[in-house]
């Protein structure tokens, strides 16, 4: 458990049980993660992870790391802050589909844009579960539910499409049916030197269960696209569902931008807090 | 009048984007130059081009901290600008003009008609800088030297190609060489000793708090008026090795502050009440994950949009209850740059010792208001870090870390990246480990040992300062930035008036320690409450500590603008007689 020794599962589960329904694919995505971050050869104390509110929230104490559950939508912001503190850390912000594209979505923008040095991993079930079932920003079309029970009467929004559109420098799309392959997608977005998001698709067995509907829509790129263009055309298709890397492109990151940061994180860098310079300009 | 106590004021008005301002802080640093106590007021309305700005300037030998309503000397520099000044001019205000930025007055006012243009054109001085020779002038005016204009423009300008600092020399020189003369001879003669002074914002002054307190991230979404402290720090950020960040949204701000701290860096956000407002569920959230944080709230003009230039001591309240639920906090509300900054180090050691949201309320005329403040002051005034129970290394091996340990009201916080500390900070009720709970008997123990911060506080927290000869029978309160104007008032009437009053400044205002204030309230018969708001937010807790409603007056402004001194000795007059 020290630094020193690898880590192995273990180091990364808690003595808490899970509260998620049975079969939910919270469990996937916990798991999948913890399997990441040890053939990373992470320790868990190198590793924060920032929660929303929600289903995805009541992930925060299922996985023994230096967890920050912050308030719905607000995942996102508190990872930045932790990173320019101390970029040494890996930051991951994860969040749920109603949390990240609607009540939080000018943090989703603003950071696909900034290029923040963050992962993201939305926890994507297309359904506001935690409060019992309403419709979220990726409820497919027609769907029903408690709030639009003749059926959802607009489009899903494209997790993928807008955050290329947003300058997104690493954009990825897994699904709990293919765990192997999430871990991967999940272990490339952390390497990634700036923003990377993993939309996850997932099922709410107990509010939107599509499990069949992505094992006989889904399939797997053959290899990370480069090609912006390719990359919208792929998302945009809304009958076969890509799972893969969409985009990647290496841009200057937190480091480049903060030549100050290149030393040492912001923690661990002396104080100057001396004034006396500073005073010369109101003589 | 007392001749020490005597002041002039110096009103510059004009269309924005016109200079005022540069006008206004040359006038204003060639007066410190001098040795003079200064004042600077600045207005100006919500706009990037053309509006009506002003810059006023009082100065004194003595200390001052706050503005006259009625200026001696107003120069106009654009053709409406006299309009726009009536009602603070007299008829015995001087009008310092010149016909090629503004026509005379129509009324009978002294007026000083300059005509520089030609004199600029003559000397191949770029028509612009007649603001620079208007500068020359009006030192010839109040019959100064030029010496210390020179030096004070080559000191202003001091980053300017040497072709520009050459043509300003001169166009202040030619603006001196005219022949001037004002109500016959120097009225308010430059000291003979000169205080080693500085001019100052308090925004500048919060920035500097910020550097001196520790403090390694800033993050702020613009807003008037605390975009200042946002452009300071942005300037000095790569010098002292800190990172300042414009965030994308206000909440994005308090939530990426709330991280950085979490994670071990001092941190420090600002907005003005609108931005507080966005800001709340985050304020709340620090309450009940025990995060430390400074927030600077910038008050103006509310609700709403208000007057977004303008002044107000709106948010007292805001401060005191911004967030859902009950959660410990500390408000605190300096009175000037110095108290600004010395309080920002405060607000930085309170909030980690205590890991609770500090709010530091500020407002547009402590903000952006420019003070003369002593040097000396600032460099005495560095407190010592005290980072509270922050933990970095940890011996023992814990499955997870007691993060909220209950046996300490404030339980050690040891950092992400610290071996054997791993725990969860949770916006959720949770156990000792961080780990969500629902209801039981642990969360009224978590409740409690939060709110029992603020008695911890209560005993900790210094009671206001009272000024004056503290054996008067009638007490003036106020809070924050009206400081300046009741010491300035309570002063003309103690030597002018020869009526004794003693002024309680309130700084620490949230949490308040109501049987140790009664004490102190005792003392008096009758009160004064002032504050630069509509109701008197203060009004109700100084009902809590004894005072009843017979005894108390209130004196309130809610027009955007702060108390005037003259019009603040008329108003605490008023009140005075109506305890007879």
């Amino acid at each position: 458990m020290s630094s020193r020794s690898t880590p192995t599962i273990k180091d990364y589960q808690t003595n808490i049980k899970p509260t998620w329904c049975p079969g939910c694919g919270n469990y996937t995505i916990n798991t999948v993660l913890q399997q990441a971050l040890v053939d990373l050869k992470l320790p868990p104390e190198k590793v924060v992870i920032t929660y929303d509110i929600g289903c995805n929230g009541n992930g925060a104490d299922k996985i023994r790391t230096y967890t920050f559950k912050s308030l719905h939508g607000r995942s996102l912001p508190p990872a930045l802050g932790i990173k320019y503190a101390n970029h040494d850390l890996t930051v991951i912000a994860t969040i749920g589909d109603g949390g990240m594209f609607w009540e939080g979505a000018a943090h989703w923008i603003a950071a696909c844009q900034r290029n923040e040095d963050i992962t993201v991993l939305v926890w994507d079930n297309q359904i506001y579960a935690l409060t019992t079932g309403q419709t979220s920003p990726t409820t497919q079309y027609g769907y029903p539910t408690k709030t639009t029970p003749q059926g959802n009467f607009d489009e899903p929004i494209n997790p993928i499409t807008v955050s290329l559109a947003a300058g997104a420098t690493f954009v990825a799309r897994g699904w709990v049916g293919q765990p192997t392959q999430l871990k991967e997608l999940i272990k490339a977005a952390i390497r990634h030197p700036g923003f990377a998001i993993v939309d996850i698709l997932q099922t709410c067995f107990t509010f939107n269960n599509q499990f069949q509907f992505y094992k006989e829509h889904t399939y797997t790129l053959d290899k990370p696209l480069t090609d912006k263009t390719e990359a919208y055309r792929l998302a945009e298709d809304r009958e076969r569902f890509a799972l893969g890397i969409f985009y990647q492109l290496k841009k200057n990151s937190i480091k480049e931008k903060h030549p100050l940061l290149k030393k040492a994180p912001l923690i661990h860098q002396p104080l100057d807090r001396k004034i006396t310079d500073l005073l010369k300009e109101f003589e | 009048m007392d001749e020490r106590r005597k002041s002039l004021a110096i009103r510059v008005g004009g269309k924005a984007g016109q200079g005022v301002k540069s006008v206004g802080k040359l006038i204003q640093k060639y007066l410190q130059e001098l040795g003079f106590y200064t004042f600077g007021y600045l207005g100006y309305p919500s706009l990037i081009r053309g509006g009506y700005n002003f810059y006023q300037i009082d100065f004194s030998l003595h200390p001052l901290q706050a503005s006259k309503k009625e200026a001696e000397i107003y120069i106009p520099l654009s053709p409406d600008a006299l309009e726009k000044a009536a009602p603070f001019l007299t008829p015995q205000t001087t009008i310092l003009l010149d016909p090629k930025l503004s026509p005379p007055p129509s009324s009978q006012q002294p007026l000083i008609n300059l005509n520089l243009s030609p004199l600029l054109k003559e000397n191949n001085i770029p028509p612009i800088m007649i603001n620079t020779a208007l500068v020359g002038s009006l030192a010839k005016v109040l019959n100064y030297p030029l010496n210390p204009l020179e030096a004070t423009i080559k000191k202003v300008y001091k980053e300017k190609p040497a072709l520009v600092i050459k043509d300003n020399l001169k166009a202040a020189e030619l603006g001196y060489s005219l022949d001037l003369q004002w109500r016959g001879k120097a009225i308010l003669p430059p000291p003979e000793e000169k205080a080693d002074l500085l001019t100052l914002s308090g925004n500048e002054a919060i920035a500097l708090g910020f550097i001196a307190g520790g403090g390694k991230f800033y993050t702020a979404y613009p807003m008037t008026p605390s975009t200042n402290i946002l452009h300071y720090l942005t300037k000095v950020a790569d010098k002292k090795k800190i990172i300042v960040r414009q965030a994308s949204t206000e909440i994005e701000a308090i939530g990426s502050a709330l991280g950085a701290s979490y994670a071990g860096a001092r941190s420090m956000v600002a907005t003005s009440g609108g931005g507080v407002d966005l800001m709340s569920e985050f304020i709340s959230l620090a309450g009940i994950a025990e995060v430390p944080l400074v927030l600077v709230d910038a008050q103006r003009t509310g609700p709403g949009t208000g007057l977004p230039t303008w002044q107000e001591q709106g948010d007292l309240n805001l401060a005191r209850h911004a967030g859902h639920g009950e959660f410990p906090r500390l408000v605190i509300a300096p009175g000037d740059p110095e108290e600004a900054y010395l309080l920002t180090q405060e607000a930085l050691n309170l909030a980690e010792r205590y890991q609770m949201p500090v709010i530091l309320l500020s407002d547009k005329h402590l903000s952006e208001s420019v003070y003369s403040c002593r040097r000396e002051f600032f460099l005495k005034n560095q407190i010592e870090i005290e980072k509270g129970k922050i933990v970095s290394q940890i011996k023992e091996k814990y499955f997870l870390y007691p993060r909220y340990d209950l046996k300490q009201t404030i339980s050690p916080r040891p950092l992400p990246g610290t071996p054997n500390g791993l725990h969860t900070t949770n916006s959720d009720e949770h156990n000792e480990y961080g780990q969500s709970i629902e209801s039981e008997p642990l969360r009224e123990k978590m409740q409690a040992k939060r709110l029992k911060k603020l008695e911890l506080l209560k005993n900790e927290l210094p009671l206001p300062k009272i000024y004056g000869p503290r054996r008067a029978k009638t007490a003036l309160i106020g809070w924050g930035s009206t400081k300046g104007s009741i010491l300035e008032a309570q002063e003309y009437l103690q030597k002018e008036k020869n009526k004794a009053l003693d002024f309680i400044h309130f700084t620490y205002l949230y949490p308040l320690d109501y049987q140790r204030l009664e004490k102190t309230l005792a003392n008096y018969s009758n009160f004064i409450l002032i504050e630069n708001n509509s109701t008197g937010q203060l009004q109700k807790d100084l009902f809590q500590m004894g005072i009843r409603p017979n005894q108390l007056k209130v004196v309130l402004k809610d027009d955007g603008e702060p108390f005037f001194v003259d019009e603040l000795v008329n108003k605490i007059s008023k009140a005075l007689e109506s305890f007879l």
